[in-house]
């Protein structure tokens, strides 16, 4: 039960982060460098997972990819598959509510990129995007690794939405905070108490990691 | 060679007054090939010049050539962007990128294939302002005279169809200052493409400038062809 | 930051604890007994709305205040080993009752079974495949089944048990959605993300109509559902506590329970 939770754990991990880090930055290149209309809407509505309760999260992902959802009603009437209790839903989950942490570390780090070095680039005569990968991204890959390293850390510890989207099913969608709860409700302490280890062994490394990363890079 | 024609009305909280009380900036005049000094006191309005020239903000109207090549022109609803008007710029702080060593930095914007070439010409352009050695350090690990001189070779390493100057000068001491003027002087009728260099020095304008324009509050004083 | 500033964050952050301690004591786990006879009941989650009627009847009988604490029935056995301030114990099973009674922890003498329930499988109001009856539960159009996780949960236990005297185990396996409690099951089912659910009947009628009761499990596939009512030893209103365990088990309370689809014992 360990294993299979660790393992499950560490794939669900490893998509969410991936899919965190393309979209997080997205966003936060967007909040940082960009204005239009409606953009205090979408930092709020990016910022929304890390102030509501999980278990309501989960409950809005739910209306809207479950089996008769708003989106995932007519995925599953055209094809027969739902995302609810499967690992992806697992994935979703995590990925939803640790993208807040990502997008606002990420956005103070290309926010704190001096907005000059980016203008010389295009009067060199470089174009938006490959700005971003040759000068704002290096710049400011410490702030974003630090924003990647808590959003894998929020991500293994996910409980609330994930057991409202995902359930509990082992080998399945039973990550390594289901697992613990599983155990401490049946009474399994020494199972309960080697998952807490292992999780908070990762999550300690993790904030240390954050805050080694978080200190200014500095030039000379 | 270059023609400017541009109003903008800056200050009041505008993106690019900055607590400046509000004024407008109206200006017209046509420079020839060779070092234009652009003249003034602070916040008369010379930075504004060169980044509007540059793209970086547009006129409220007006129009801008270079070269007989329009960049901007209200009018006609033309406003390029930034990376095409092939606009060489040395900032006042250089912004040089402080993750690249100086030859990365100038053959960053060359339009050269293969980064055989592209190193190649870096090194030619390191050896005309007598930096070979700064070659592969990083910019923080140079002079501020050292950095000026890469910074200028960055801009023109580009290709660019002018050079802007941003009180390039400023923070480099009295001795370097001299050597340096010439340089830019020198660099200048090699590349054979306009400089439109933005001081409040006198001395500095007089040296170098072959056509110079003082701006006062917004606007025109006074012109002056020196040699 | 001036000393004073710092004693006054102080004073208000330690008022603000107090405070909030306050709060959360008649939130979450049982009160302390308070003075006039005050009682605190214990109870499975399967029994809310019926408890809660009985204790307002106990009210109006008694005077006495009486506080619920619902929970899934593992947990509540918990709390009471961890010397909870609670009265009586009302459990979904008689495991949990059983380790409570080993530890000495229950009143032996008051302990007794006053309602049974029946295990039934529910589905969604629209759109479930055709079920009649348990085996059914095998059809290919039964893609998944929500079932209380048997490690924790009383009606998971027995819906292992019917699974398995009725030989449907290997095949429902794969189906098997684990919930937490009962009416996670039931919140399943009704949102349709699962094509049915077994929970107790008496889950099935608070459900109301967002379910469809399809199925009952035959008497003899599963050990009789009792469930057991105990004065808890360490309660500091015993005669109260003994009181509320009569009226439960009384015409009145029977009656009650019988409303809300519980059926009688039938013995002990």
């Amino acid at each position: 039960m360990i294993w299979s939770a660790f393992k499950l754990s560490l794939v669900v991990v490893s998509c969410a982060t991936v899919v965190i880090g393309a979209s997080g930055l997205a966003f936060a290149y967007l909040l940082a460098r960009r204005d239009f209309r409606g953009k205090e809407m979408l930092d709020a509505v990016v910022t929304l997972p890390l102030v509501l309760p999980p278990t309501v999260t989960g409950y809005y992902l739910i209306v809207l990819l479950g089996r008769r959802g708003l989106l995932g009603g007519p995925l599953y009437d055209y094809t027969g598959w739902a995302v609810t209790f499967t690992p992806w839903a697992a994935v979703v989950a995590a990925a939803v509510m640790a993208l807040p942490l990502m997008v606002k570390t990420s956005r103070a780090a290309l926010e704190s990129v001096n907005p000059t070095y980016e203008i010389a680039s295009y009067t060199l005569g470089k174009g938006e995007a490959e700005t971003f990968f040759r000068i704002t991204l290096p710049l400011a890959r410490r702030g974003i690794l630090a924003g990647l390293v808590l959003s894998f850390a929020r991500a293994l510890g996910e409980f609330g939405a994930t057991l409202m989207l995902a359930g509990n099913v082992p080998g399945r969608t039973q990550t390594m905070p289901l697992a613990i709860y599983e155990a401490v409700a049946a009474g399994e302490e020494r199972q309960a108490q080697i998952l807490a280890l292992i999780l908070t062994a990762v999550s300690v490394t993790a904030v240390y990691l954050t805050n080694r990363l978080s200190r200014s890079q500095v030039y000379g | 060679m270059l023609s400017v024609k541009v109003r903008k009305r800056l200050g009041d909280g505008r993106p690019n007054g900055a607590g400046r009380a509000a004024f407008t900036l109206d200006l017209s005049f046509d420079a020839p090939n060779g070092v234009t000094t652009l003249l003034g006191a602070s916040g008369s309005g010379k930075t504004t010049t060169l980044r509007l020239i540059a793209g970086i903000v547009a006129p409220d109207e007006g129009a801008i050539a270079v070269g007989g090549r329009v960049l901007f022109d209200s009018a006609e609803g033309i406003n390029l962007p930034i990376r095409h008007r092939r606009v060489g710029f040395v900032f006042q702080d250089y912004a040089l990128f402080p993750h690249l060593t100086a030859a990365q930095n100038i053959a960053y914007g060359m339009k050269a294939k293969g980064a055989g070439a592209k190193l190649e010409r870096a090194g030619e352009l390191l050896a005309l302002f007598h930096i070979e050695h700064a070659a592969h350090r990083l910019p923080h690990e140079l002079s501020g005279g050292e950095q000026q001189r890469v910074a200028l070779a960055r801009a023109l390493a580009s290709d660019p169809a002018i050079v802007l100057l941003d009180e390039p000068l400023s923070a480099v001491d009295e001795a370097t200052r001299s050597r340096l003027l010439d340089e830019i002087a020198a660099a200048q009728r090699a590349a054979n493409v306009p400089f439109l260099y933005v001081t409040h020095n006198r001395v500095e304008a007089e040296r170098l400038g072959a056509y110079s324009v003082t701006l006062g509050h917004g606007r025109i004083i006074h012109e002056e062809r020196l040699k | 930051m001036s000393p004073r500033t710092i004693k006054i964050m102080l004073a208000l952050g330690c008022a603000a604890l107090v405070a909030a301690g306050g709060c959360r004591r008649s939130a979450n786990a049982p009160s302390d007994a308070a003075p006039g006879g005050e009682i605190t009941v214990s109870a499975g989650a399967s029994l809310r709305d019926a408890f809660q009627e009985i204790g307002r009847l106990y009210e109006a009988r008694t005077g006495r205040h009486v506080s619920f604490n619902f929970g899934a029935s593992g947990a509540l056995q918990k709390q009471i080993e961890a010397a909870a301030p609670v009265d009586v114990f009302a459990s979904a099973g008689a495991q949990q009752m059983d380790a409570l009674a080993d530890k000495n922890l229950i009143d032996r003498d008051t302990r007794r079974d006053f309602a049974r329930n029946e295990l039934v499988v529910v589905t969604p109001q629209t759109g479930a495949p055709q079920i009649n009856s348990f085996p059914d539960l095998e059809a290919e159009a039964v893609r998944r089944v929500a079932v209380g996780n048997p490690r924790t949960v009383p009606a998971g236990q027995y819906a292992e048990q019917v699974f398995n005297n009725l030989g449907l185990a290997a095949k429902l396996q794969p189906k098997l959605i684990l919930a937490e409690d009962v009416r996670q099951v039931l919140d399943y089912v009704a949102r349709g993300e699962v094509d049915a659910g077994v929970v107790y009947r008496t889950d099935a009628q608070v459900a109301g109509s967002s379910v469809r009761i399809a199925a009952v499990a035959p008497e003899s596939s599963h050990e009789p559902i009792l469930y057991p009512i105990a004065v808890v030893r360490e309660s500091r209103n015993g005669e109260a506590a003994r009181s509320f365990v009569e009226l439960v088990a009384g015409a009145e309370g029977q009656g009650v329970l019988r409303r809300y689809g519980f059926r009688e014992t039938g013995g002990r």
